[in-house]
């Protein structure tokens, strides 16, 4: 499998903090990544090792082929980077933004351009000063589509904005980066659901989980046993069972390995006075909970 | 290339009412020098008043237009959107870098050509001093503040900097005692030399560092060193070493046989003529004996250090502006002694041993400058003008374009001797190397002089340059003098 971006055991420390230990990270060409993690995971370190912008302290990180610290001016010409935090040039009119991009890029599609300026409803005479935060978002994914990047790597591109931007970002996305590589890292679970082919939980600077979407809402389940009595939960718990929690003769907990009839035969060796099982399929925000949970109760 | 006027262009549109305002001020720049009257220098002498505030005003101009433009695509930080945008480094420093050029180099460089020749000066022949001034202001105005703008990203940063620099500089200069620098006299060329050398080795040191790796931390690092070195390592030169040095690079040095300095146990102690008073300390002239100096020269000390030394074995040195010089046609030395030390030893017999670079001057000119007339040109000063006012105030300037002038010059009344009840020294004489200095203004006083006559009738005045010979060390010892025989009262 040919890879937009590789890490190998890429590590950073701020000071005695370790915010990236050891990270393994694989986006395969073609895949929208979603990198998800609760707050001061690493997701938008790991981000800014990989556009070079801060150095790792050891491992390597690959993008595109090239080691990220080795990124120049020819590789930015085929990478795409929105943020939710970086600086535009303020005074610039939207119209002069793009106007002055344009000759950065030899691959610049003036025609695209104008499709997701009007897509956008950019208003071309306003500066970016003007913008509120979803004008400024769409200014700033047009400016990285504009020449059909083999990469796009977004940081948190959908905080703070309302669900039609989202829709709108989301979809101009899906509809001009087909193909593209996208690794993107978002609280917005929900959102990233709905196209993430991947995704990749990160907690702890390290990555817990990386799969394709499909496989991991396949394996997850939330379970629900209704035994004769309130049952007790022995002593030696699987560890794919996440979240244990009993109420009455109920007994409700996530499994993380999902196979209908191992499952379910599991679970009537460790409760044999089971009479009713339940399994329902569960959302990504869903699942993220479930590891954020878990890892809470762990430390 | 195409990158790099492409940067530029936008910088132009970003900062186009920013360039409009310098343009003004060095155009008002221009024209405040080109009409001052005198002339300006970096040594502020006799400098007119709005143009020392305009001094002020228009660096701070170039800084915040420097700052701002290197800050538009900012260097320090991870959140500027050109970090992930295909520029080529080199052609971004070549952006900023040709903005320079052209807003600032180029401006200064006019209005430098327009004060010239509006002073009297055709800028065509000083096409070489032109340039090495615009190395010098570059290096020492710009070079420094740019590196400065690359490891900031904000002007408040920048200007915090730069204000915390300037404070630290002048707490160093005047509580340190760090002001002996201006003390260097004629070789002062030597300390700003080694000022612009380690600032602008350590700018163009951060400046690729940054622009290729984004070190700041390292750039904050070599700024700081270097802003200390620049500051303590020309104080910290002994002057008898930069003198040393100096001589060492003159092109006419001397042989010192000749000449030979002794205590002159004949002439009787009497008052001299010029007063030096350091506070905290004793003013001691001893009369000397000097033979060897040939016909129709005279000397004059460029640095005198001297070591004192009691019979009970107590040392102890100078506290500085210590100088050999000539009045009525004897020789002096003036030393200083520390009011304590003095006290102690002033009755007891004491030797000096000094260490002593001097230089023979002659090949004396002189020009007549009519009072109230227009300026006329004295070789080697440039224009000079005499002015009359109150009636008996003389006030005498010239003034040159770039650099001090390398002649030594005295200013007396025609028809009247020499009137040594006030001493003058000869003013310039300046030994630098260079065509041109490293100030604001083109313009340089080169002599300055004024003086109130008794006589009304005189109506012009002489100004005699003399050139130097030769430069030699010629060190000499004299024993067994009493301090307090030689007290100046």
């Amino acid at each position: 499998m040919t890879c937009a971006i590789r890490t190998e055991n890429l590590s950073k420390k701020f000071k005695d903090l370790a915010a990236l230990d050891g990270l393994n990270l694989n986006v395969p060409e073609g895949a929208i990544y979603a990198l998800v993690g609760p707050n001061g995971a690493g997701k938008t370190t790991t981000i800014k090792i990989l556009m070079n912008l801060v150095r790792a302290s050891s491992g390597r990180a690959e993008v595109l082929g090239i080691e990220s610290s080795h990124l120049s001016r020819q590789e930015f010409t085929s990478i795409g980077y929105v943020s939710e935090n970086q600086e535009m040039p303020s005074w610039m009119t939207v119209e002069y933004l793009l106007e002055y991009l344009k000759p950065f890029y030899p691959g610049w599609d003036c025609a695209l351009v104008k499709e997701l300026q009007r897509q956008f409803d950019l208003p071309p005479r306003a500066t970016i000063r003007q913008l509120s935060r979803g004008m400024r978002m769409k200014a700033a994914l047009t400016s990285s589509l504009a020449y059909r990047p083999k990469l796009i790597v977004m940081d948190e591109p959908f905080t703070g904005l309302d669900a039609m931007v989202r829709d709108q970002l989301t979809e101009s996305l899906l509809e001009q980066a087909a193909g593209t590589a996208v690794l993107i890292s978002s609280h917005d679970l929900t959102e990233l659901e709905s196209f993430a082919s991947h995704v990749g939980y990160l907690a702890h600077g390290k990555l817990r989980f990386s799969e394709e979407m499909s496989s991991l809402t396949e394996r997850f389940r939330e379970v629900e046993v209704i035994c004769e009595a309130p049952p007790v939960l022995p002593s030696e718990w699987p560890e794919a069972w996440m979240c244990p929690h009993t109420s009455a003769a109920v007994l409700r907990f996530i499994e993380s390995r999902f196979d209908s009839e191992r499952t379910a035969a599991e679970i009537h060796r460790r409760f044999p006075d089971a009479r009713n099982v339940s399994f329902t399929p569960m959302s990504l925000r869903a699942i993220f909970v479930a590891f954020a949970k878990t890892a809470n109760e762990a430390a | 290339m195409r990158q790099v006027l492409h940067i530029f262009k936008k910088d132009v549109r970003c900062f186009r009412y920013e360039i409009l305002v310098i343009l003004a001020m060095t155009a008002l720049f221009a024209f405040l020098g080109a009409h001052s009257q005198p002339a300006v220098t970096q040594y502020s002498r006799g400098v007119d008043e709005l143009n020392v505030l305009y001094h002020l005003f228009l660096p701070l101009g170039w800084w915040y237009l420097i700052a701002a433009v290197i800050h538009e695509e900012a260097l320090p930080g991870h959140q500027q959107f050109w970090l992930t945008r295909p520029y080529a480094r080199t052609s971004l420093l070549g952006a900023k870098l040709l903005f320079i050029v052209a807003f600032v180099n180029l401006p200064v460089l006019l209005a430098d050509c327009v004060i010239i020749s509006t002073q009297g000066f055709p800028a065509s022949s000083y096409l070489p001093n032109l340039l090495c001034r615009q190395i010098l202001f570059s290096g020492l105005w710009l070079l420094p503040l740019v590196a400065l703008a690359t490891v900031t990203n904000k002007l408040r940063q920048f200007f915090t900097a730069l204000l915390t620099t300037a404070v630290l500089y002048f707490i160093l200069l005047y509580a340190f005692g760090m002001g002996t620098l201006f003390y260097w006299g004629r070789a002062a060329w030597i300390a700003n030399s080694l000022f612009i050398l380690i600032l602008g080795t350590a700018a163009l040191v951060i400046l690729p560092l940054q622009y290729a790796k984004r070190r700041t931390t390292l750039g904050w690092g070599i700024a700081i060193c270097a802003v200390v070195l620049a500051m303590i390592v020309p104080a910290l030169l002994p002057p008898a070493a930069v003198y040393g040095f100096q001589l060492a690079l003159s092109k006419s040095p001397t042989e010192q046989s000749s000449v030979h300095i002794v205590l002159d146990g004949t002439r009787e102690r009497t008052r001299t003529s010029m007063t030096d008073s350091v506070r905290g300390a004793a003013e001691i002239d001893v009369p000397l004996e000097v033979t060897g100096v040939p016909k129709g020269a005279e000397l004059l000390s460029d640095y005198v250090g001297v070591t004192m030394e009691s019979a009970d074995g107590h040392r102890w040195q100078d506290v500085g502006r210590t100088m050999l010089y000539r009045t009525k046609g004897l020789y002096w030395l003036k030393v200083h002694v520390r009011d304590a030390v003095f006290e102690q030893q002033k009755n007891n017999p004491v030797t000096l041993r000094t260490i002593t670079y001097l230089t023979l001057l002659g090949d004396r000119k002189s020009s007549r400058l009519e009072a109230q007339a227009k300026s006329a040109t004295v070789p080697g000063l440039g224009l000079c003008s005499a002015l009359v006012t109150r009636q008996r105030d003389w006030s005498i300037i010239c003034r040159s374009p770039f650099r001090d002038s390398s002649l030594f010059a005295l200013d007396s009344f025609l028809g009247s001797e020499s009137s040594d009840d006030t001493l003058s020294l000869p003013q310039g004489g300046s030994y630098s190397p260079y065509l041109a200095e490293s100030g604001i203004s083109p313009l340089v006083a080169t002599f300055q002089g004024s003086m109130t006559v008794t006589d009304p009738s005189l109506k012009a005045v002489n100004i005699s340059t003399e050139a130097a010979l030769g430069h030699f060390r010629c060190d000499f010892e004299i024993h067994d003098i009493h301090l307090a025989d030689h007290l100046v009262q």
